[in-house]
């Protein structure tokens, strides 16, 4: 028998786990990665909001329908030569009757290379499990959710938008680039062609996944040595146990509790 | 790439050119501005002009190509052997080579890209759809409208048929105040030449590029560059 034992039901737990989401706060990472054909450098942030908590024995917290809410923004370039073919300006002679014959040189197109960027914002929902752990660090006691599986995540509907979103930003980036005109719409097609909805879903696959994978949520903490009753004066000073131990499981009896067991020592 | 309209510096895609009518020895520098400035001891090119026995209709061109060493500007070759009548047209192939100016002196005459005067041309190619106002950045009322039009081209056998377009001949006249013709309407990616038979210091300017007319909408008074000598003439 534990010398302390705390209760939480579903609606409590709802409770900690909306803390933990706002503890956590938003994470943010960056790197590289395969778009498509192309490489991207990439930068992204999230944060975690919502969702419904059910307790599962023996120490498993569901959360169904958690909202990630993730801002994604990336870079991608490369040789628009590799896209489109080099052309050349051809020589052409005009007569002039007081000057007579004039050649302008023939001259060859080298597309450059193109830089174009994408900042997209969006929420996908996802269910997953979380199991319970109660771990002691640096004399605090926290009671976390550490995700089990790494969830499923729909990405189509963003993968679809942003390379709708890349097809809009690659036409107005080469749009500028003179001589591209009767190309225009041939390359802006070419890269989201090349890119394509699974590029881009392998794309966003691993960035997100890296947000999800080991995502723990810090429900609850409190310092090992915990106070009962603060000093009031000098010769009353405060009274304070020591958590030597802490287990956190899920109990179901009438209803389904969230127990947090404690020992402790004076 | 600039892909500015306006003569008085020369760009990737734009060429100038001149027919020497008299013989004897020219000299020029290339700038990258517009304007005089006093010459150096070696950053200057030759051209000498042998009197001619061909016959007339028979003149040739010369063609020069502006190219970079560090941040100097040179010219290939350096010295060019041409008959009288002849044609020397300058270029750049480089298209990181931005705004330059060829100034030069032939006997008792000068010539100047940045300000056209007689058996001068001018090239542009154009690579930007859109609708062209040019004027004289100098004042004189020529004038004139490029319409470029972008092909779509969805399929190979489309961008074959815009391909073989670019060798059009686009060719506008000038002689004083007559522009012939004053519109024109061609695809991106084809080159408008412009020959000047004489004017009397002109460019062929982007009228966006100029400043606009004053604060009571009337015309700018016309800003002639101060020259010490005539161009050369027949």
């Amino acid at each position: 028998m534990s010398d302390l034992l705390v209760a939480a039901d579903e609606t409590a737990a709802n409770t900690l786990v909306q803390t933990g989401q706002t503890l956590l706060g938003t994470v943010s990472k960056n790197g590289n990665g395969s778009l498509g054909p192309f490489n991207a450098s990439w930068g992204a942030s999230a944060s975690f909001s919502g969702g419904t908590v059910s307790l599962r024995e023996p120490d498993i917290i569901r959360i169904a329908n958690c909202s990630l809410n993730y801002s994604l923004n990336f870079n991608f370039s490369f040789d628009l030569s590799d896209i489109i073919p080099d052309f050349c300006l051809p020589q052409i002679c005009v007569r002039i009757p007081f000057i007579g014959q004039v050649c302008t040189p023939r001259i060859c197109i080298d597309w450059p290379s193109v830089n174009i960027p994408i900042n997209y914002s969006d929420s996908l929902q996802f269910s997953s499990d979380f199991r319970l752990n109660a771990s002691l660090d640096s004399g605090k006691w926290s009671v976390d959710i550490e995700i089990v599986d790494i969830p499923l995540l729909q990405l189509s509907p963003a993968a679809t938008a942003i390379l709708s979103a890349i097809g809009i930003a690659a036409a107005a980036i080469l749009a500028t680039i003179p001589f591209i005109g009767p190309f225009l719409s041939v390359a802006a097609l070419a890269i989201t062609a090349a890119i394509g909805i699974a590029g881009l879903t392998g794309f966003l696959g691993p960035i997100l996944s890296l947000f999800v994978s080991g995502l723990s949520f810090t429900i609850h903490q409190f310092d090992q040595r915990f106070v009962i009753l603060p000093a009031t004066s000098a010769i009353d000073p405060e009274i304070a146990i020591n958590v030597d131990s802490l287990t956190a499981l899920v109990q179901s009896s009438d209803e389904d509790e969230l127990l947090l067991e404690a020992d402790f020592s004076a | 790439m600039n892909q500015n309209l306006d003569s008085r510096v020369l760009n990737f895609g734009e060429c100038y050119a001149i027919k020497f009518t008299r013989n004897g020895k020219a000299v020029y520098r290339l700038q990258t501005h517009t304007g005089y400035t006093l010459p150096g001891n070696d950053d200057y090119f030759t051209i000498s002009v042998n009197e001619s026995s061909r016959e007339k209709g028979n003149e040739q061109q010369h063609t020069i190509t502006i190219r970079r060493k560090g941040s100097q500007l040179y010219a290939e070759p350096e010295h060019l052997e041409i008959n009288q009548d002849d044609i020397v047209l300058w270029h750049t192939d480089d298209p990181a080579i931005h705004n330059f100016v060829i100034q030069g002196e032939a006997g008792n005459s000068t010539f100047d890209s940045s300000c056209m005067e007689e058996y001068v041309v001018y090239s542009h190619a154009f690579g930007v759809a859109g609708e062209y106002h040019w004027k004289d950045a100098y004042g004189s009322k020529i004038s004139g409208v490029i319409k470029a039009v972008s092909p779509e081209c969805n399929d190979k056998k489309s961008q074959a048929k815009w391909l073989k377009s670019l060798d059009r001949e686009n060719l506008i006249t000038i002689c004083g105040d007559k522009v012939e013709p004053q519109k024109l309407e061609i695809l991106t990616g084809q080159t408008v030449i412009w020959a000047i038979e004489k004017a009397p210091g002109i460019s062929i300017t982007d009228s966006r590029l100029l400043p606009p007319d004053n604060c009571h909408g009337k015309p700018q008074k016309p800003h002639k560059p101060v020259k010490g000598k005539k161009q050369q003439s027949k």
